[in-house]
């Protein structure tokens, strides 16, 4: 497909307009505004507000670099929501084609991504509420990369357990026990523990207050401190 | 032995595992492919009414930002009004009596070589003037007065194409 060989720089009209031909003066928060467009999060936002802009003016192209852009976050919160590759991959596809008949009215009061975000978990968890009892995990492979992760590699040289678990095992013990969770206690697990998101943002995606949200996470954490505590390093009494 | 329990750093870290657990390489660009498929199933799935409704929708959106759309529509749906009101013919109800007037009106105009001369069988030598023999008694008004006899009516008007046209080419 053409349009993901496509990169942004070529799509896009240049989203960071220089104020070279201002004088000084015209601009007092220059150097905020010089910090705000080389805020990586921020220059995301604007790309996206810009793709949007022309999605909805029928430009299919720029729907298709929203995707490509948004879809590897998006999958990963269906598929940890789920834990089964091939129901993650029939959501994606809902969830797209909903975001697609859905970019009209979308009037930016949120960002495009939490817009999405939101548009998943709810389709997630519609879909858990209706999945058959007989199901079984589907798990991805685990990337090469956790070999170079510092944080899981210190904790595997601690934790004897981990550390003579095998990988294939320990996943599947991880996702076993995030399948006892709730479908909402474990979507606030995956964004927050997972995806890395702060607290405000998952509660903005949820329609939630902080505080449910933080709530949740403190259960959710509970019941997997629990049920994972065959990992928990052992000491001699 | 004492098992623990792992703490919130621990349990963080463990579930670090899970952002390493990444779909068979390439399959984002087969995502896509997938879902135009869907777009264009869904977009087959739907209601014609709907389709022409999202046209029209889209049509006048775009066309908001450019007032000339807006003008020549304008002027287009005008002159397709004229143009109907031209081509259909105005329905007046002349009565016989006017249309009768209006040929005793136009034929002393025409001059007297152009006029038809008068039908007149008699003079036909392929005709034979035969009389017709009434076998059965005329009805008159006073033999049906006592017989039901239903109403007729006759609408008092000439059919539309007997008038005139009023488009010339």
């Amino acid at each position: 497909m053409t349009s993901t060989c496509l990169t942004f720089t070529t799509l896009m009209p240049p989203l960071a307009p220089t104020h070279s031909s201002f004088p000084a003066t015209a601009f007092a928060g220059r150097a905020d505004a010089r910090a705000m467009e080389q805020d990586p999060k921020e220059l995301s936002r604007r790309e996206d507000e810009a793709l949007v802009a022309r999605s909805q003016a029928g430009d299919a192209t720029a729907f298709d670099t929203l995707v490509v852009k948004h879809s590897p976050r998006i999958y990963s919160l269906i598929y940890n929501m789920t834990s089964n590759h091939e129901d993650t991959h029939d959501l994606m596809q809902d969830v797209w084609a909903k975001a697609y008949r859905s970019v009209g009215g979308f009037r930016g009061k949120s960002q495009f991504a939490t817009w999405v975000h939101s548009i998943a978990v709810n389709t997630s968890l519609n879909f858990l509420k209706k999945r058959s009892r007989r199901w079984t995990m589907s798990l991805d492979d685990v990337d090469n990369g956790i070999a170079n992760d510092k944080e899981f590699a210190e904790l595997t040289s601690h934790l004897t357990p981990v550390r003579e678990t095998d990988l294939g095992e320990l996943q599947k013990r991880i996702n076993e026990a995030m399948m006892k969770l709730t479908p909402e206690h474990r979507a606030v697990v995956t964004m927050f523990d997972i995806q890395g998101m702060a607290h405000a943002e998952i509660a903005k995606i949820l329609s939630l207050s902080e505080g449910t949200v933080r709530s949740r996470l403190f259960y959710a954490h509970k019941q997997l401190q629990a049920w994972l505590s065959e990992f928990a390093p052992t000491s001699n009494s | 032995m004492e098992n623990k329990q792992l703490n919130e750093q621990q349990l963080q870290a463990l579930l670090r595992l899970k952002r390493f657990e990444q779909p068979p390489p390439g399959y984002f660009d087969d995502l896509l492919h997938a879902v135009h498929r869907r777009q264009r199933e869904e977009m087959l799935r739907r209601p014609a009414w709907r389709i022409f409704l999202d046209r029209v929708g889209g049509f006048l959106t775009s066309s908001q930002r450019d007032w000339a759309y807006a003008g020549s529509l304008a002027a287009v749906l005008m002159i397709g009004i004229g143009m109907i009101q031209i081509a259909l013919p105005k329905h007046t109800p002349a009565t016989p009596s006017v249309a009768l007037a209006q040929v005793a009106q136009q034929d002393p105009a025409l001059p007297v070589a152009q006029q038809e001369p008068a039908f007149n069988l008699q003079g036909n030598p392929h005709f034979k003037i035969t009389k017709i023999q009434r076998n059965h008694p005329r009805e008159t008004r006073e033999s049906l007065a006592g017989a039901e006899i239903p109403v007729r009516f006759v609408i008092d008007t000439q059919p539309a194409s007997y008038e005139p046209s009023r488009i010339r080419f």
